[in-house]
């Protein structure tokens, strides 16, 4: 999951703008962004609601293309492939984790975290294999047959998260991931993902505007009006856990918390 | 995994994937019931019209332009020499030759105490043991077909308005060659009743030999008609009777010519040429038919169409979801196709069943068709008959609908773009 390059950045964003033409307006997202993020890191991207911050998550994720600029993952500039090559980026490179979880509805846990594993093409053994250490890793082990109805957000989250590790990416976009989520189980999932970046080298991308959870990043990056205005590097990410103030926050920390509905 | 994923959004759109395979369903089975409508209209022109008519028809060739096609100046002369002629041909193509008398006739009851009931009528002289008239033949519901060459065969109908039954004598009037009438007291000794009212009010059978004495028209023939082993060879045979009888002339198809000096001009007709007019109302009835069901197909492709664009765009976020995982464009809009060709494949068999249901149904007591049918000679009630390889069709025809629809769907999904669709609230 670690870049094997360790000169070539990750991820390289230079001069990265987005256009949306709106009737007669156009409205400019993204104005020229720039910066680069290394293997093993734990990035915050942090700003108020419509300041860009999905539309450049997006464009680093593969799913949309910037006006002008490059995006270079491993050393390839991502910008210029077609569908099918950002299709195929995704699948291998990169793992996403949705605000609002984004499951598939009608497939259950198991066969959610395995539906990438099957664009994969992987063999069954292997797939079988993957699945059975992640659900471990975020606690579902008796959750698999469950469907995403049956889960609660968290539960759900880490569902995504699964899905999003399955293919052992090298970056983890994360939008908002503990949005829609309370404050207990945001610490949950926060730690979830943080473990994971420490534990096994998975480089994470989140976005948030919340203020507590900033604050798990290693480094953070401030946007507004579609430009950096500032970045900050935290030593190590502050454990949420020891940083609560909620009381009871902590006894939903760590990665192999139960996955008893929350 | 993509099929058990395309069966499961099937079920848990249950309420659009009931109106996509009903509309399927709805089209199949109306595809089967008008197509095996057709296919029994053209059964029943092939089961009564042509053993009727024969495969080859030999007659004069005044007939086409007479205002009196039963006039007796129309019949053939030295039939029975034409008929050696013919026979002697050898041809394997040819089952059987058959001469034919027919004439006008009046019926009349056989009574003194009151003015006796009487019905004018087209006698037609066969032999007993013939091969032809076979919805008579097989529409006896008294007595037999001409027993011994003995009586007359009439229907049951003609029978109750000259107040005849089986066993009861009848006066047949005719006038012979030479003008004079005559009459004489035929015994009933058959009634049949036949599916077309209109034919059994004005038919009835004799035997020829009985004909050609009450006629004076001893081996003479109204029509000499030729029954085939295969009836797509009438054409070649129609050349080959052709040349034999008029020799020298253009044998072709349907062709007239003049016979030799004192004999009338022949006319040799295959049974595509003696129904060409049939056709063209059976060629107007497929068109007329094939609108429909081409209706069909539409109202039900629109509404797949539209249950499936309804279907998927409720679920755009689900798949955009699966295109930022990796899931291909196209390999998405296959994912589309295969729900909707599971929904296809559940609503053929539907209907399926439903076409087959109603065929069933319908054929038991047929579809009465009215006077039209009756007056192309056909039965008027018709009975809708299946055949496989329409069902084949029918079902091939309903899923290619189902997945054209659908894919007009998909291809809407496949033109929204990730992020885009990712951003929709549904």
């Amino acid at each position: 999951m670690i870049s094997d390059n360790a000169k070539v950045p990750l991820l390289e964003v230079k001069g990265v703008t987005k256009d949306y033409r709106l009737g007669k307006t156009s409205i400019h997202a993204l104005r020229g962004v720039d910066f680069t993020v290394e293997a093993g890191d734990f990035l915050s991207i942090v700003g108020p609601s419509g300041c860009g911050k999905t539309t450049l998550l997006n464009i680093i994720g593969c799913i949309d293309r910037p006006s002008s600029g490059t995006v270079l993952l491993d050393g390839v500039d991502v910008s210029t492939f077609d569908d099918d090559g950002e299709a195929d980026t995704r699948l291998a490179r990169i793992g996403f984790i949705f605000q609002s979880f984004n499951l598939v509805g009608v497939l259950d846990v198991r066969e959610n975290i395995e539906f990438p594993l099957i664009l994969a093409k992987l063999p069954k053994a292997e797939r079988a294999k993957r699945i059975d250490r992640l659900v471990e890793l975020v606690g579902l082990g008796d959750f698999v047959k469950h469907k995403p109805d049956e889960l609660s957000g968290g539960q759900r989250q880490r569902v995504a998260i699964a899905r999003a590790l399955v293919n052992r990416p090298s970056l983890v976009i994360a939008d908002e991931p503990t949005a829609n989520l309370d404050s207990a189980t945001s610490t949950t999932i926060m730690e979830a993902m943080k473990a994971l970046n420490d534990e096994e080298g998975v480089t994470f991308i989140f976005s948030t505007h919340n203020e507590l959870i900033e604050r798990y990043a290693k480094r953070v990056l401030s946007i507004r009006d579609g430009l950096i205005t500032g970045e900050r590097r935290l030593a190590n990410g502050v454990r949420f856990a020891a940083a609560a103030t909620h009381e009871g926050d902590a006894a939903h920390g760590g990665v192999s918390s139960p996955g008893a509905p929350e | 995994m993509i099929p058990r994923l395309a069966l499961l959004s099937a079920i848990k759109h249950w309420r659009r994937s009931t109106v996509v395979a009903g509309a399927v369903a709805v089209a199949c089975a109306v595809m089967i019931a008008i197509g095996s409508l057709l296919n029994g209209i053209t059964t029943s022109f092939y089961d009564s019209v042509i053993p009727n008519s024969g495969h080859v028809r030999i007659d004069d060739a005044r007939v086409a332009s007479s205002l009196n096609p039963l006039g007796l100046e129309l019949l053939l002369p030295d039939a029975g020499a034409k008929i050696a002629k013919i026979r002697s041909l050898d041809d394997r193509r040819i089952v059987d030759v058959e001469p034919v008398l027919s004439f006008g006739a009046i019926l009349v009851e056989d009574r003194d105490d009151r003015d006796p009931r009487n019905i004018v009528m087209r006698g037609i002289g066969l032999s007993p043991d013939t091969r032809f008239a076979d919805n008579v033949r097989y529409s006896m519901k008294e007595g037999s077909f001409l027993p011994g060459g003995q009586g007359i065969a009439i229907s049951e109908r003609a029978a109750a308005l000259v107040g005849a039954k089986l066993g009861s004598g009848l006066l047949v009037l005719v006038q012979d060659r030479s003008g004079q009438p005559w009459y004489e007291r035929l015994v009933v000794t058959g009634l049949f009743a036949t599916e077309s009212s209109d034919f059994d009010e004005t038919t009835f059978y004799m035997t020829e030999a009985k004909a050609a004495e009450m006629l004076d028209a001893a081996d003479m023939a109204r029509e000499i008609r030729l029954l085939l082993a295969n009836r797509d060879e009438a054409e070649s045979v129609t050349k080959e009777v052709s040349a034999a009888l008029m020799p020298g002339s253009a044998a072709a198809s349907g062709a007239a010519a003049g016979g030799r000096e004192g004999s009338p001009p022949l006319r040799i007709q295959s049974w595509q040429t003696i129904n060409s007019s049939i056709f063209a109302i059976l060629l107007f009835v497929k068109i007329l038919l094939g609108i429909i069901m081409g209706l069909f197909a539409i109202v039900s492709g629109t509404i797949i169409s539209n249950t499936s664009l309804m279907s998927v765009m409720e679920r755009i976020k689900e798949y955009g979801t699966m295109r930022a995982i990796g899931l291909r464009a196209r390999a998405l809009g296959r994912l589309i196709l295969l729900e909707g060709l599971i929904l296809g494949l559940a609503g053929a068999a539907i209907g399926i069943g439903l076409g087959f249901g109603v065929v069933a149904l319908l054929s038991r007591g047929g579809i009465d068709l009215g006077g039209i049918m009756e007056s192309l000679g056909l039965s008027r009630y018709n009975r809708p008959r299946m055949d496989l390889l329409w069902f084949a069709f029918c079902t091939l025809a309903s899923l290619a609908v189902c997945l054209i629809a659908t894919a007009k769907a998909a291809r809407s999904v496949g033109a929204l773009g990730v992020a885009e669709s990712l951003a929709t609230s549904s």
